[in-house]
């Protein structure tokens, strides 16, 4: 965070460098974020693109260094829900690829691994990204930013500008949504083969 | 904790955000309640599932960014330097097209005139003819004519008496030459014209007579041997209907010989049991 904290103050003053190098850092939190809130990776790339666009024109209006990342997360956000709004309007149906395919993505941290373990393991992993599609967008926002992009409720409070409880509250109903929806297609501990 | 934590508490504790107090509190509260315990455990069990979910490895492309205190610095870059030289821009490109197509733009007598390419003489109205003037007209083209149809007519004749008094002169001559040469002829000569006249007119009509009969001989031996095979023809049709009726009747004479002696027999077996019938 120091890194970060260090770049951000010399991409305020306009280096180039630095903005480049902040993107690097942050590109795949907020890809990954996208596309967790879509699983899809084509959306996926348009909002980290947008997101690190408006990062570029905004920088010098961010006023404390140590907000950079809601501020960031708050820009990803309203880029999602321009592009959900944009989809809905649009209602139609990618023929070319299938959910979570792209050219950049590159699904290596298992590969030496078992490859009835790593197919098993994506199968899973597609099947808990399609529960989480099945939320609403403001709990759904919330179980990204807590569950995997590690935000304090206070940083999610900041991010969405809502209270703290809200957060804690949309989080609350998220988690139990998702237990519901896991139960209905019959999800199992044995499914996870890891519970506690 | 007496009274069951809330939502926002079950939720900080799952995430580990509560002050040490209020940790304490709320594992006082789980230790002696146990369904509250159970729902905690089973949205903990949603969080270890949610683990599954792995991040998906991208590569940042590589943004060039633009230098934006530069180009924000820069007077060209500015709103008002931009809309001012696009109207610029826009205007020379009117002025350009009005100079290609040529246009003209004058001001005279309060009258502004716009002209695309060079002004075209435009015709005079012709001035007003009057029936005077229009009558003279005619006399005119009249006089003229007759003048042409006097000449041409004046011409015509010369050419044409011209003509008659060489044709009078040749045909003069020639009778005169006819008369001299008949004037000049004697007695004799005249006479043997007229013998000479005689024998190639005898010669001529022998010579028509011996076609004539030569054609005529040619004729009717042709009709002659027409004749002849018409009369043969005839005959040979008369002799094969003459042998078929001598047929038929040879034909009629057996079969009327066949039935007499049928009816003579028919008699005479008739004949013979009445006789019979007699003798009884």
């Amino acid at each position: 965070m120091m890194q970060t904290d260090a770049l951000v103050l010399q991409a305020r003053g306009g280096d180039r460098h630095a903005q480049g190098k902040l993107m690097q850092l942050w590109y795949k939190r907020i890809y990954n974020f996208g596309y967790k809130f879509f699983f899809d990776h084509d959306l996926a790339m348009e909002v980290a693109q947008k997101t690190f666009i408006s990062m570029h024109r905004n920088l010098p209006h961010l006023q404390e260094v140590g907000r950079f990342k809601s501020w960031l997360y708050t820009i990803a956000v309203n880029n999602c829900r321009e592009e959900l709004r944009r989809k809905q309007s649009r209602r139609t149906v990618s023929l070319g690829e299938t959910p979570g395919s792209g050219p950049l993505r590159i699904e290596t941290p298992h590969r030496h691994e078992n490859p009835e373990h790593q197919l098993r393991q994506t199968e899973l992993s597609d099947l808990l990204q399609q529960c989480l599609l099945e939320l609403s967008e403001e709990q759904r926002t919330v179980v990204i930013m807590k569950e995997y992009e590690g935000f304090k409720f206070r940083e999610i409070a900041e991010a969405l500008n809502i209270s703290e409880n809200t957060a804690k509250s949309r989080l609350y109903y998220g988690l139990d949504g998702l237990k519901k929806i896991l139960e209905q297609k019959n999800l199992t501990k044995e499914s996870f083969g890891y519970e506690n | 904790m007496k009274t069951k934590p809330d939502q926002e508490m079950l939720m900080a504790y799952l995430y580990d955000e509560l002050t040490l107090q209020q940790r304490a509190d709320v594992e006082r509260y789980l230790e002696e309640h146990a369904e509250a315990r159970a729902e905690l455990q089973a949205l903990q069990n949603v969080r270890n599932r949610l683990h599954a979910v792995e991040d998906k490895e991208v590569i940042a492309p590589s943004f060039i960014f633009p230098d934006e205190q530069a180009r924000k610095s820069s007077l060209w870059c500015t709103d008002f330097m931009k809309v001012s030289l696009g109207l610029a821009a826009g205007l020379a490109l009117f002025m350009a097209t009005l100079s290609l197509v040529g246009t003209r733009v004058s001001w005279s007598e309060g009258e502004l005139v716009i002209r695309m390419g060079e002004p075209k003489s435009i015709a005079q109205p012709a001035e007003s003819l009057t029936a005077s003037h229009v009558q003279n007209m005619i006399d005119q083209s009249l006089q003229q004519n007759n003048e042409v149809w006097k000449t041409e007519l004046a011409a015509n004749q010369a050419r044409l008496d011209q003509s008659v008094k060489s044709a009078l002169a040749v045909n003069s001559s020639r009778m005169d030459r006819l008369v001299q040469v008949a004037a000049t002829a004697s007695e004799a000569q005249v006479r043997q014209f007229a013998t000479d006249l005689q024998d190639r007119n005898l010669a001529a009509m022998k010579d028509y007579m011996k076609l004539s009969s030569n054609e005529q001989k040619v004729y009717i031996e042709n009709l002659l041997i027409d004749f002849s095979k018409y009369l043969q023809e005839q005959r040979n049709q008369d002799l094969t209907m003459f042998q078929a009726r001598m047929t038929d009747i040879e034909k009629n004479t057996g079969q009327f010989q066949q039935e007499t002696e049928q009816i003579l027999a028919s008699i005479i077996s008739s004949a013979n049991p009445k006789t019979k019938f007699t003798s009884y």
